[in-house]
């Protein structure tokens, strides 16, 4: 097997140390970085998104995979070239204030990562204020808004409110997600999208920037 | 007979196969602190609030039995010293960013150095002692299950990490969660309620897709039947609960057969919660109930409570009585009633239940009309339960409440 083919493996088992060591084994090689991050790492995600998609994988899975996706680009992201690393957008993520749950945030940032979107991520329990600053300062295209508690998610609604207060509502797509947040809050609040799992976020993302 | 017993009544009478109706029943918390207008970091340190509360909210709604399963998951992880956040808006919540377990070296954190004394331990025990006395029921004893306490001190992730590449040591957190944590926790809840007989485990995050059935196999059942083995009280018994998302399983019935084998030791039997429902079918889990000769309990889409409309409530909750009532043994369950729910929605929900669920059975459920009364606002009656305050309640928590009028 070749070493692409075995970087592609080891992602898709979940082997973390074992994609680091692939991902430096194909530079020594000689292979391309961005083949190696297309025609392996990402194609690896696409067949976990699969596998999940078909009740194949549970979370655990998915979890392990993230893991050795991430330690794999660690080796091969110094060494794409400046256009090779053009992101198809960013996205300013982070947990509501108030709520320390940050499993499903830290998928989310995963797959939109092994996607191409360069993501800044705020982290847990983040106010309003801080949410609106990073809009400013970073100018992103998309805001991921999660939340685990249907005390907490109250707050996205505040985030919305104040972008728009701001004038900054207009510049940047806003995303909620979590366990109390369907639709129809989505809608209430008026966010842009709902992503129902981290699968459907990367898709809604992509389609909020009219990427295929 | 007060209202509450003459409800166990009803919802005992119900889940033993010979009902006189279909028993509601809720978990409401941050919806009652929402209703009381307090701020959590009141509702969640201060054990007449919550109790006081949680009683009046379902007196307020009529279900038949309280459900006080309030942040189970945090009690335990607190004592031992894992870090918590405190939120003027929100339950207190285990910081996860900041594990207790970081490595093998901080096994012997897991340690409960004095149970019912620390962190809010004694806060529980009083919740417990006020549960008694307002209501004569005595408390199902509340504990966050090995897996799930697991996940809070260890993080899910390095849980799942460890699983994966060093079982033993996940074997051995979790073995000293059970003999070194829970079960002096378990005996000293015991002690201070001796009329209890029963014990539930909460146990979310060993939930599909979060686990697979291999771990749960491994990883989560023989740690609930530990529990029960070494707690060894005939006329208390230990069973794991909040279980969900069998809808993930391209066989459904082998995660709902082992909610089964976990739970049976709790008065709940087989609960099984939307979404999971709405995408099996209430037949695949009645079938399993049926099997088993155990109560089923369905849990209503908290979403579809708190967004209506209130006919969408009304026709799930036909849908699920036409199907789930027929031979008894059914409880309806209104699961995680998010914060800001109209209170009419749960009234709706209560009314679809009385008149869907009066045995006999309607032949016909199209039928029936569901009335519903018109009802005071709950700061309303809250005003008339302090002119008729049987319980004894002492309302001392109204000097932050923002009543909903």
């Amino acid at each position: 097997m070749s070493v692409a083919k075995e970087l592609r493996e080891t992602v898709i088992n979940g082997l973390a140390d074992a994609a680091e060591a692939k991902a430096q084994a194909g530079l020594e090689q000689g292979l391309a970085p961005l083949e190696l991050v297309n025609g392996s790492l990402v194609a690896a995600m696409n067949e976990v998104a699969r596998l999940w998609r078909e009740g194949e994988y549970f979370l655990p899975d998915v979890i392990m995979s993230a893991e050795a996706f991430k330690a794999a680009m660690a080796v091969l992201e110094p060494k794409l070239s400046a256009s090779e690393s053009q992101p198809l957008g960013k996205v300013i993520i982070g947990v509501v204030e108030g709520d320390m749950h940050d499993l499903g945030k830290n998928i989310v940032v995963a797959l939109l990562r092994a996607n191409g979107f360069e993501v800044v991520d705020l982290g847990v329990d983040i106010p309003v204020a801080t949410f609106i600053e990073q809009v400013r300062q970073n100018r992103p295209q998309i805001l991921g808004l999660g939340a685990y508690m249907s005390t907490t998610m109250l707050a996205m609604g505040e985030v919305v409110e104040q972008l728009r207060k701001q004038g900054l509502r207009d510049e940047v797509k806003v995303m909620v997600g979590g366990v109390p947040v369907n639709q129809d809050f989505a809608d209430e609040i008026g966010a842009d999208a709902w992503g129902a799992d981290a699968l459907d976020a990367v898709a809604k993302a992509k389609a909020l920037l009219g990427v295929k | 007979m007060n209202r509450w017993i003459r409800g166990a009544q009803v919802f005992g009478n119900a889940l033993a196969g010979q009902p006189e109706r279909v028993p509601v029943l809720a978990q409401m918390h941050d919806h009652a602190m929402f209703l009381a207008g307090l701020p959590a970091s009141r509702f969640y340190t201060d054990p007449v609030a919550l109790i006081e509360v949680e009683l009046l909210a379902t007196e307020y709604y009529d279900f038949d039995v309280p459900f006080l399963f309030w942040d189970v998951y945090n009690i335990e992880a607190e004592a031992i010293g894992q870090k918590l956040k405190f939120h003027p808006r929100s339950m207190p919540d285990i910081d996860q960013t900041t594990p207790l377990v970081k490595n093998e070296s901080d096994l012997d954190k897991v340690k409960l150095l004095n149970p019912g004394q620390a962190g809010r331990m004694p806060q529980v025990l009083e919740s417990y002692a006020l549960h008694l006395k307002y209501s004569g029921l005595p408390p199902v004893l509340q504990l966050c299950a090995p897996f799930s306490l697991a996940c809070g001190i260890r993080s899910y992730t390095g849980l799942i990490s460890d699983i994966k590449t060093r079982p033993d040591f996940a074997h051995e957190l979790l073995r000293r969660i059970c003999d070194d944590v829970l079960l002096p926790w378990l005996k000293v809840q015991y002690d201070a309620v001796p009329s209890t007989t029963s014990v539930q485990g909460a146990d979310a995050w060993a939930s599909p897709p979060n686990v697979n059935l291999r771990i749960f196999e491994e990883f989560v059942e023989p740690y609930i039947y530990r529990l029960d083995e070494k707690f060894a009280n005939p006329n208390c018994r230990v069973g794991g609960v909040a279980y969900w998302g069998e809808s993930y399983l391209k066989n459904p019935v082998d995660f709902i057969e082992a909610k089964v084998r976990v739970s049976k030791n709790t008065p709940l039997g087989l609960l099984c919660l939307d979404p999971d429902v709405e995408r099996i079918g209430v037949q695949v889990p009645k079938e399993v109930a049926t099997k088993h000769s155990v109560p089923l309990i369905l849990g209503i889409n908290a979403l579809l409570i708190r967004s209506g409309p209130i006919e969408a409530i009304i026709q799930r909750i036909k849908e699920y009585i036409a199907q789930g009532a027929p031979g008894g043994k059914l409880g309806i369950f209104l699961n995680s009633l998010p914060a800001d729910t109209p209170p009419e929605h749960i009234h709706a929900a209560v009314a679809a239940i009385r008149t869907f669920g009066r045995y006999p059975l309607a032949k016909d459920m199209d039928a029936l009309e569901v009335k519903i009364p018109p009802r005071e606002s709950f700061a309303e009656f809250v005003r008339r339960k302090q002119q008729d305050n049987p319980e004894g309640y002492t309302f001392s928590w109204l000097d932050e409440a923002h009543l909903k009028e």
